[in-house]
């Protein structure tokens, strides 16, 4: 048997050697496009265009706009002299916020416990994660600026005056970087697309040429078809996925703190798990077309239950309830497990469980799939 | 160009498609039900988020504070712990993402009018999460002692409302509560239409690994005929599923359609020609399926995930990335959509990415022309 997989993986191998484009875009492309993701996804949301009317022109109003400036979040884009204006700039999508402070601002400033100023901050909700952090953004530097006017004019009082004080205590990622979380949800993703790609085509491409029922006549069996046609797939995955964790540690200083070894022994297990669902796919496509759009499908399905764009927690009960199908869902949960919280086998051994159990039925389905398309 | 001749490549390119129901499934209704499966997912806002306590405290005064922190449905507390290992533990299998620790004192210590302190642990790993579990607790916690402050200390109180000092009035148009659904839904479908851009792509390439492109050499087609007869079904097929995308889009997200539609569908047209012809591009240069599907995502999918401006807006992305998202026809499009769809704007408004996108289209397909050599390797 063994030798019977030893033919077949050096068959495999020598298209892949043979195909030049193939192998460099499998293994460089995905390196390169981490790079640019995780570059361009790094900084926080900031540089938002803004447009500004001032319509007080006095020191308290540059003030405020200073400190709003100062966060990073608005690019004061435009300076308008009329509130009708910043709509227009709304409207047609120059600007994503506008700040207008009235004429009365400073006046007012001097005497608010009569009638404290108010500032209008117009914002763009068509982006809401954009307008999110502009809210946030804003809400802050104006609390943080009622607390220094409180302390000016009451000297010696504190402003936090309240009963409860919460004390608050991040951890893993004490300074909130939104790229640690991003930046491993972007390298498993990549990761994932690119084995089920590899794998979704691969017999399919035998079947679509004809080449398939040739290997059926031979006294290969079907497991160790799919075997042979795993492990060149395997290779190729592991390179891209240590070359990528190698840029997401050194380059993207995503901390490492749990144990290499396990880190690296079930990235290969999912890995795996993954090139399962790509063999099914592919033992039950007709042609590598099909094989590819049905992979595509699969991989933004699967993009969703990463826990990228929303956390799954938070998702509806139905979609939390078929999230354990995905590998995906239980790989991300110990991939950031290990590198940002440094656990072991003990705190995710279940999700460890059911990747496994699903990589099994994936195994068999294309194991079935494959027999039952080619005696047809 | 002879129209007769790109007629017949037009004709036998949608046989292609037509004969092949299982293919012809997938490129019209695949982008759709992509649509309404991530639309679902993604328009979910943060709730229910499982935090966890620990209450040294044990008093009614504590019962009180939990009963108002899970008076809610931004978090729910769903563990009562007796010792940080065991939160260590929950924390460890991501079971919790936060931890509430009620000092001994703190009933005493509010019932004589003392402040005190109530420790929060939050799990960083995802600080999307960790703000809202933040916002939320730590508001409601101050709430809770304001409350107590109101009834025993009301001298306190005056003080507190006169930090008002400047009174910032947000007003947020086009989708008031910010909710992920009018922002994101319509960005939606420029991503899943990158799904037709990889089959006409693969088309191309199925043709060059079959050989069957060379018995095409032999006709006296020209490669102008040839490329755009193959483009026009892919665009035809791929105009159906924009406009049930939209339809997705409005009837079951409730998403506005404040635009025009007859404007909607040129610009649909316009970034669908403008992708596939990248996709042609790129197909000139390989010449196997594996090759393309690679290609694809690369391309495509990936891109316009994190490129297009869905979840990052192009804004804060680095020059030189800025740049290269200008080249991703979905970062136009995303933008068309947003603005067609939710603010209503019309081609005044919308020129610039339209014309980047008829630019992109016409400066692909001439260079597809241009390096597709018509001859046999």
């Amino acid at each position: 048997m063994l030798y019977r997989i030893w033919y077949l993986i050096t068959k495999e191998l020598l298209q892949l050697a043979r195909n030049r484009i193939f192998g460099p875009l499998v293994l460089i492309g995905p390196l390169l496009e981490m790079s640019l993701v995780a570059w361009a996804t790094a900084a926080p949301i900031e540089h938002l265009s803004t447009a500004i009317v001032d319509l007080d022109r006095s020191a308290e109003s540059r003030a405020l706009l200073t400190a709003l400036h100062n966060t990073d979040t608005f690019d004061f884009n435009y300076y308008l002299t009329t509130p009708p204006q910043v709509t227009a700039y709304i409207e047609d999508g120059r600007a994503v916020a506008g700040i207008v402070i009235p004429a009365d601002y400073s006046r007012r400033l001097a005497n608010p416990q009569a009638e404290p100023p108010e500032v209008a901050f117009i914002l763009d909700g068509a982006d809401p994660i954009s307008a999110r952090e502009a809210l946030n953004s804003a809400q802050g530097v104006v609390k943080h600026l009622n607390q220094q006017l409180f302390t000016e004019a009451n000297p010696g009082q504190s402003a936090d005056t309240t009963l409860v004080q919460p004390r608050l205590r991040v951890r893993y990622n004490e300074e909130m970087k939104k790229s640690i979380y991003t930046v491993p949800s972007e390298m498993g993703l990549i990761l994932f697309a690119i084995a089920l790609m590899v794998a979704s085509i691969a017999i399919a491409r035998e079947r679509e040429l004809g080449t398939l029922e040739q290997l059926m006549v031979t006294p290969i069996r079907r497991l160790e078809l799919i075997l042979a046609k795993s492990i060149p797939a395997v290779l190729l995955g592991y390179l891209v996925f240590l070359s990528m964790l190698g840029v997401a540690i050194w380059g993207f200083s995503v901390p490492m703190r749990g144990h290499w070894g396990l880190l690296l022994a079930v990235s290969f297990c999912f890995i795996l798990i993954e090139l399962g669902f790509g063999l099914m796919i592919s033992a039950y496509a007709q042609n590598q077309t099909q094989g590819l759009m049905l992979a595509f499908t699969w991989v933004m399905i699967e993009f969703f239950f990463s826990g990228y764009g929303v956390p799954v927690e938070t998702m509806p009960d139905i979609l939390q309830k078929i999230a354990p199908i995905f590998p995906i869902y239980h790989y991300m949960i110990i991939f950031r497990g290990i590198l940002l919280k440094g656990v072991g086998l003990a705190a995710f051994w279940p999700h460890l469980l059911v990747g496994l159990a699903i990589g099994s039925v994936v195994l068999t389905l294309a194991v079935w799939l494959l027999g039952r398309q080619t005696w047809e | 160009m002879s129209i007769r001749k790109m007629w017949a490549v037009l004709v036998k390119e949608s046989r292609h498609i037509w004969r092949d129901p299982a293919t012809l499934v997938l490129l019209l209704l695949a982008p759709v039900l992509l649509m309404i499966i991530m639309s679902y997912a993604l328009v979910a806002d943060i709730r229910e988020v499982p935090i966890a306590v620990l209450d040294f405290s044990q008093s009614q005064t504590s019962r009180q504070l939990l009963a108002t922190l899970a008076n809610s449905q931004d978090v729910v507390i769903n563990r009562t712990v007796a010792g940080y290992t065991e939160a260590e533990r929950l924390f460890d299998r991501n079971q919790i993402k936060a931890l509430v620790v009620i000092p001994p004192e703190f009933a005493t210590a509010l019932s004589s009018g003392r402040p005190v302190q109530i420790q929060i642990l939050v799990d960083g790993t995802d600080p999307t999460t960790a703000e809202h579990v933040i916002t939320h607790v730590v508001g409601r916690s101050r709430m809770f002692g304001y409350n107590i402050a109101l009834k025993t200390l009301p001298a306190q109180i005056s003080r507190l409302t006169a930090s008002q000092w400047i009174d910032l009035r947000p007003r947020t148009w086009y989708n008031p509560n910010l909710k992920n659904t009018h922002g994101i839904v319509p960005a939606m479908i420029p991503l899943v239409l990158s799904l037709p851009a990889l089959a006409v792509m693969n088309a191309l390439v199925r043709e060059k690994e079959y050989g069957t492109l060379e018995g095409i050499f032999a006709t006296p087609l020209g490669r102008s005929e040839l490329l755009i007869g193959k483009l026009i079904p892919y665009v035809l097929t791929g105009l159906i599923s924009a406009v049930l995308c939209a339809l997705t889009a409005v009837q079951v997200f409730g998403v506005p359609f404040n635009g025009s539609l007859g404007l909607f569908v040129i610009l649909a047209v316009d970034f669908l020609l403008a992708s596939f012809s990248m996709g042609i591009f790129m197909a000139t240069f390989i010449s196997s399926q594996a090759a393309s599907s690679v290609l694809g995502l690369l391309v495509f999918l990936f891109p316009g995930f994190f490129l297009s401006g869905i979840f990052y807006p192009v804004a804060s992305f680095p020059d030189l990335v800025k740049e290269e998202s200008q080249w991703l026809p979905s970062t136009h499009f995303v933008a068309i959509v947003r603005g067609l769809m939710v603010k209503g704007q019309g081609l005044t408004a919308l020129y610039q990415p339209a014309l980047m996108l008829l630019a992109l289209a016409v400066m692909m397909t001439f260079l597809s022309v241009f390096f597709f050599k018509k001859r046999l390797k």
